[in-house]
């Protein structure tokens, strides 16, 4: 566990890593999305809950600032279902068991998600002064976090973006700042997440990126996905990988795709390429990976060590 | 809910000048000790620590040092995110987990035995019912009573948290206030319906802070830069809106009050800005501008000191302290040697000065003093007055008075009765409104009603004619100050003199002013500070000796709240003084920072403010932020070493004590060495504290003035002590109370009650003891001696048994003896008649008788007679001799000698004997003859009877040595055996059966040595010789 850390730290001193919106600039996600829970999962969202985690690094003495684009449910950026009615709360937890309580990390809706200590809670509904406005919360203290140095850099937040009333999708960015008034990234600082509720983009042939780290423990990953609507089409790049199809989920449902690794693409970012080969617009997907053993993997809003490319090899006869 | 609030805005408008307040600023951090630039806390102790609270741990502050206290120390959670000071002095600090901490007694221990929830707290109130609220960041309000076991709670926040807990004055309502609502909490009526009125903020903004600004009124900033004045009238919430002055297009990050209607606000682009809302009013204080003003600093948290500090926690920038400067100094412009002669303050018109380069005035606060444009030019002014709204009297040094309207800025000279020689010194007005002016010639006084001037002088009884100045008190007085004179009024148009207090010397008076009590107090050149009260009667003298920075008064100066400002050439004095509570003297020269002080710089009426003059400046006493502190400091007695070193105070007693000194400490006798460290709780110019300690028990007075911070005793005596220390701040006040610290040094055994007590009961039982057992003793030696006793009286009655005894023994047998005496007597005498008659008959019978067989018969008869005869005679003799009477006489004793042997002529012939006399025996002797005779015949008898057939000899000796006759009879007779010599003076002995004597002659001659105290010796050899030796002494006749 600790050789693992200290690799991620070594990739990201390497990377030089700032941190960055997520969804990232590199993924070609436009937006994060929490549909209200009376909605229909069909719409693209399993549970009605996004967890991301924020991780300073522990020579961050400065606050920082989670700053939320459109957070409220309402206007040209949130997905409507006859007329606005939801609302979505965005909740910042800190301290023990934040990322170390027994669910944190789960996919699934298993338990409460809500371990660790509220630092602070915004809801939204209709609310035409944060539309389509960033919006910041805290500043926070990145010692009100739950250190870890063994699998993580540092101080660990989590955001639960929870859909509370209402059957409308929210579609929202974050933004993890040094400055209350504008997107400043801070250095080492990263957002990541196990499990990733997005819209998909709605431009035929673009290509929207995910990227999980693959530590040395990891021999297999299991790609799930949910409600992809046979919409795009999915493929594994790695640095052994020239683009292994990944199979996706249909409507509503569930699809698991399974992929061996090879030692070379062990501790490193795994590239999850999903291209738009349909028209279908507005189209919200859940993805989460879990390795051989059914343990969830971050996706890291910054590949950690870049994003990888196949390496090519010439065998010579 | 129905809406309850309405928005009011509030006026305002700006004083002409506004003097801002201008605060030094020091900022913390890490980098100065705190243990993180995150700071959620700020208390206030009652020693005056400040207390801090971070993310990382607490600090507290004393002024020079940080310490800080973690979970090592006994911290529930090093994140700290509230803080509270109950009225006991317990310290409460709230954390990040949900626990909080209480610091009480020198050690941390858990709050409430309840672990109260999993939540951050955010804020505590502590109401007085002893009982504390709690709002956490999950919207949970929570309250522990009961002994601090008992925990209730109520979700009020719905996940939104309680950022602000208070109470509603004369209610039992609590304002609670999260990012989106304001409620009102019943606290009596917690169970059913608590939550009396719900209100969203104005425009449905969110709550970025809350605080009390008064009694009844709270300052509440939202997120969208609104500020809000928010009252709650019958249980319902009013909302005024406040439009503040300079602060248009800022953002506010942060708004804060420190109650007493003044707060502070803080923008996004680091302009934090001071104001005080009074009525409609708001005023601007003061304007800091972040030096660091791109850093976003975020304040968190805002505090004010007791000594009237401001400190502001921030998020991730530390703590700032704002500390008001002591004073401000308003430059003359251009004009650096301009003396200040006069000033005069009113509020809304600026300050108006007169000085020797001519007439100045402030109309902004930011600018130096400019020249008032007038005709006049330079000349030098030595007075101004208020003459009426708008118009004043200017006084020049060339003698003319003007004038000065000073809102159409015309200028009119006055015609008084002054020429050009004549020196004007000072125009004032009394409370008539006549106006007097002092001048070199006299005082003229302007009497307003006759529109005529009246000149008083020498002749008016003036002490002098040269008058300095001239005071006018509220009793209608007028003082003057003279040259070199005395002390004078005017009352009622006449001029009275009061004696000099001195003797031999008048008062050498330079200026007045009347106290609250209506008593004047007089500044002299040199002689200190006389006070009179109001029958003319000198009350009080103030000089160096009393405190007093310099005898040498230029001026006074009084404030609103009566305290007297005594201005000297470079110092100045403060003097609280009230006839209820006294006169206490501070020195506040520092506050002029080194500037000198102008002799007549004075104005009646300068507000709030002190202002004195300087030169080529004037200077502004910022008095309000000493009001905070007038105690002066608190002095904690930070650490107690013995023997120099560190102890774990524990080990006195059960205590657990993290950095702090128990109340009492016992000592042992050996433990004697003690270093005591103090430290004053100053956060306003700690560098300038001094100190002064006393240990009483061990010193008679307080210890000179020092910067020591600490201070040993060795060899204390046992006994009981206490530590005093104290401390005098910048401002020269002291303590209130001093600090103290008791112990005792505990005596050593042999001091101590119970061991003397020990002694003297041993004392006791010694003595008991040996009283006791002397009694015993005696007792017994009683009872023995008793039984001594009882045996000696048995013994002697046993003694005297016998002795009586005897006695009658030796009556009977002197009787015995006198009997037998008498027996012998009568036998030897009356047998000696028969005896002779016996022998006369047989030799009668022999003559008739022939026939030779009764011849031979009666021979033997008359043998036997003869020696019967013989017999009875001896044993007469010792019947005679017996009796003890001594017949003494004088004798030769050589006659004797020879008569003696006379007698045995026939026995020394027959046996043919050999006799010789010493030729000494011619000496005369005095004994008894007879008896001493009778020795010698008996000697000389035993020796012809025992003598040899032939041959014997007999050799007679006498000797006289001293008065003792020796007496040697020497014969070669047959000696005597050698263990008969010891028979042969007993009775009837004899030495041999063929003896012919009968027994008696030595025995007579021993008795009769022993009567004549002399005695009786016998040598002999058995057929050889015998030697008598006879020792008698002579008897001396009187």
């Amino acid at each position: 566990m600790f050789k693992k850390g200290i690799s991620i730290l070594i990739f990201m001193s390497y990377f030089g890593a700032f941190s960055q919106p997520a969804p990232g600039d590199d993924m070609n996600i436009p937006y994060l999305v929490t549909f209200g829970k009376d909605s229909e999962t069909k719409w693209g969202d399993h549970d009605f809950v996004q967890t991301f985690f924020i991780e300073i690094p522990v020579n961050a003495s400065k606050p920082f600032y989670l700053r939320i684009f459109d957070p409220d449910v309402f206007g040209k950026f949130d997905e409507i279902k006859h007329q606005f009615n939801s609302q979505t709360r965005f909740s910042i937890y800190g301290g023990k068991g934040t990322i170390s309580g027994p669910n944190a990390v789960k996919d699934m809706p298993v338990g409460t998600r809500q371990s660790g200590i509220l630092l602070k809670t915004k809801l939204y509904g209709n609310d035409p002064k944060s539309d389509g406005k960033w919006v910041t919360i805290g500043p926070f203290n990145p010692t009100e976090g739950e250190i870890n140095t063994n699998e993580y850099n540092g101080y660990i937040f989590k955001i639960l973006a929870e859909g509370l009333i209402g059957d409308d999708g929210n579609l929202y960015k974050y933004f993890v700042s040094s400055s209350a008034i504008e997107n400043v990234a801070i250095e080492g600082a990263n957002i990541f997440t196990f499990e990733y509720t997005f819209r998909l983009n709605d431009e035929l042939g673009s290509v929207s990126h995910i990227y999980p780290f693959v530590t040395e423990d990891v021999v297999a990953v299991h790609i799930k996905t949910f409600d992809l609507d046979d919409d795009s089409y999915m493929r594994l790049v790695s640095v052994a990988k020239r683009g292994e199809q990944i199979k996706g989920s249909l409507e509503d449902m569930w699809a698991t795709s399974i992929h061996e690794l090879v030692p070379q693409e062990k501790k490193t970012s795994l590239d999850i390429q999903i291209i738009k080969s349909k028209s279908k617009v507005n189209n919200n997907m859940v993805m989460s990976i879990t390795n051989q053993y059914g343990k969830n993997i971050p996706f890291y809003n910054i590949p950690i060590g870049g994003v990888p490319k196949y390496k090519y090899t010439i065998k010579v006869k | 809910m129905r809406k309850c609030h309405f928005i009011f805005i509030v006026s305002f408008f700006v004083q002409s000048i506004v003097f801002a307040n201008e605060y030094q600023i020091t900022h913390y951090t890490q980098h100065q000790g705190l243990p993180q630039d995150y700071v959620y806390s700020l208390m206030q102790d009652n020693k005056n620590y400040l207390w801090i609270g971070t993310g990382s741990g607490l600090a507290k502050y004393d002024g020079k040092q940080f310490l800080h206290f973690d979970t090592k120390d006994g911290l529930r959670h090093d994140f700290i995110t509230s803080s509270k000071l109950l009225p006991n002095g317990e310290r409460l600090f709230a954390h990040f987990n949900g626990e909080i901490s209480s610091f009480f007694n020198g050690r941390f221990s858990s709050f409430s035995s309840n672990n109260i929830i999993n939540a951050s707290i955010n804020n505590m109130f502590y109401d007085k019912m002893d009982r504390l609220w709690a709002g956490t960041k999950e919207g949970e309000l929570l309250l522990i009573e009961n002994g601090r076991k008992k925990l209730k709670k109520w979700i009020i926040g719905e996940y939104e948290s309680i950022n602000f807990i208070d109470t509603v004055s004369s209610t039992n309502l609590l304002l609670l206030s999260t990012e989106s609502h304001l409620q009102l909490f019943n606290t009596e009526d917690a169970t059913k319906k608590p939550i009396v009125c719900k209100e969203t903020v104005p425009d449905n903004g969110s709550i970025l802070n809350i605080s009390r600004l008064n009694t009844n009124s709270w300052l509440m900033s939202t997120s969208d830069s609104h500020l809000y004045v928010v009252k709650v009238v019958n249980a319902k919430f009013v909302f005024e809106e406040l439009i503040l002055p300079d602060f248009s297009n800022k953002n506010i990050v942060f708004a804060s009050s420190l109650g007493k209607n003044k707060f502070w606000v803080f923008s996004d682009k680091g302009a934090w800005k001071e104001y005080r809302i009074f009525g409609s009013s708001i005023s601007l204080l003061s304007t800091i501008i972040d030096p660091d003003f791109n850093k976003e600093i975020v304040p968190n948290v805002l505090f004010e000191d007791n000594e009237g500090n401001i400190w502001v926690g921030t998020f991730g920038n530390g703590l700032f302290k704002f500390a008001l400067k002591r004073s401000t100094f308003f430059k003359i412009s251009r004009e650096s040697d301009a003396k200040v002669n006069t000033l005069y303050f009113e509020s809304g018109q600026g300050l108006i000065i007169g000085t020797s380069k001519g007439l100045f005035e402030l109309t902004d606060a930011t600018k130096p003093f400019e020249r008032v444009k007038n005709k006049l030019g330079n000349v030098g002014i030595v007075s101004i007055c208020l003459f009426e709204k708008d118009i004043f009297l200017v006084a020049t040094d060339n003698s003319k008075i003007y004038f000065w309207n000073k809102k159409n800025d015309t200028w009119n000279e006055w015609d008084i009765p002054v020429t050009e020689q004549d020196k004007i010194k000072q125009i004032t007005k009394d409370k008539k409104g006549n106006v007097w002016i002092a001048t070199s010639t006299g005082a003229i006084l302007y009497d307003f009603d006759r529109k005529q001037f009246k000149i008083l002088t020498m002749r008016d009884g003036l002490a002098h004619n040269y008058v300095y100045s001239i005071y006018p008190d509220s009793k209608g007085k007028i003082w003057f100050v003279t040259h070199k004179s005395g002390l004078s009024y005017y009352l009622g148009k006449k001029i009275i003199s009061i004696k000099s207090p001195l003797e031999n010397s008048g008062l050498d008076i330079n200026c007045f002013i009347e106290d609250n009590d209506g008593r004047i107090w007089v500044g002299t050149s040199g002689q200190g500070i006389f006070v009179v009260d109001g029958q003319g009667n000198f009350v009080n003298y103030l000089s160096t000796k009393e405190g007093l920075v310099s005898d040498f008064v230029y001026f006074f100066q009084k404030d609103e709240q009566g305290v007297i400002w005594v201005g000297h050439k470079n110092g100045l004095s403060k003097i609280s003084t009230s006839i209820k509570n006294g006169i206490f003297i501070s020195d506040y020269s520092q506050y002029l920072d080194g500037n000198e002080l102008t002799p007549s710089a004075y104005s009646g009426n300068v507000g709030n403010d002190i202002w004195l003059g300087g030169i080529g400046k004037c200077i502004k006493l910022n008095i309000n932020s000493e009001n905070k502190s007038p105690e002066g400091s608190y002095v904690d007695i930070s650490n107690l070493k013995l023997n120099y070193e560190q102890i774990n105070w524990s080990d006195y007693g059960n205590i657990n004590y993290t950095n702090e000194t128990p109340d009492f400490i016992k000592f042992a006798h050996s433990d004697n060495l003690l270093t005591f460290s103090f430290n004053g709780i100053s956060f306003s110019f700690n560098d300038q504290l001094r100190y002064q300690y006393k240990l009483e028990g061990f010193d008679d007075n307080w210890s000179l003035l020092t910067e020591q911070t600490f201070v040993s005793y060795n060899k204390l005596p046992s006994g009981k002590y206490v530590f005093l220390v104290k401390s005098r701040n910048y401002a020269g006040i002291w303590s209130a109370k001093p600090t103290s610290l008791h112990f005792e040094i505990l005596p050593p055994y042999w001091e101590t009650w119970w061991f003397r007590i020990l002694v003297i009961l041993f004392v006791f039982v010694l003595v008991y003891s040996i009283i006791k057992i002397r009694t015993s003793t005696l007792k017994n030696r009683n009872k023995a001696l008793e039984i001594e006793k009882i045996k000696l009286e048995n013994e002697i009655l046993e003694r005297k048994r016998i002795e009586s005894k005897l006695i009658r023994s030796e009556i009977s047998l002197k009787n015995t003896n006198q009997e037998l005496s008498t027996l012998i007597y009568r036998a030897s005498h009356d047998l000696r008649g028969p005896v002779s008659t016996i022998s006369g008959l047989v030799n009668v019978a022999k003559l008739r008788i022939v026939e030779a067989e009764s011849l031979s018969f009666f021979g033997m008869i008359n043998t036997s007679t003869e020696k019967l005869d013989m017999i009875l005679k001896k044993l007469f003799l010792v019947s005679e001799i017996k009796q003890n009477e001594i017949h003494p006489e004088v004798f030769n004793l050589k006659t004797l000698v020879l008569d003696v042997l006379h007698n045995f002529a026939e026995s020394i012939k027959e046996k043919g004997f050999q006799v010789e006399v010493d030729d000494l025996l011619l000496r005369d002797f005095c004994t008894d003859k007879k008896l001493f005779e009778t020795v010698i015949k008996n000697v000389i008898d035993n020796s012809l009877m025992y003598s040899r057939k032939l041959g014997g000899q007999l050799v007679i000796t006498l000797d006289v040595s001293g008065n003792e006759l020796v007496l040697k009879i020497w014969d070669n007779g047959k000696g005597i055996k050698p263990d008969l010599i010891e028979k042969v003076f007993d009775m009837f002995y004899k030495a041999s059966d063929i003896s012919k004597g009968n027994g008696l002659g030595l025995y007579i001659v021993k008795n009769i040595v022993q009567i004549l105290n002399g005695e009786i010796f016998i040598k002999s050899k058995e057929h050889e010789y015998t030697i008598v030796e006879v020792h008698i002494p002579e008897i001396k006749i009187k």
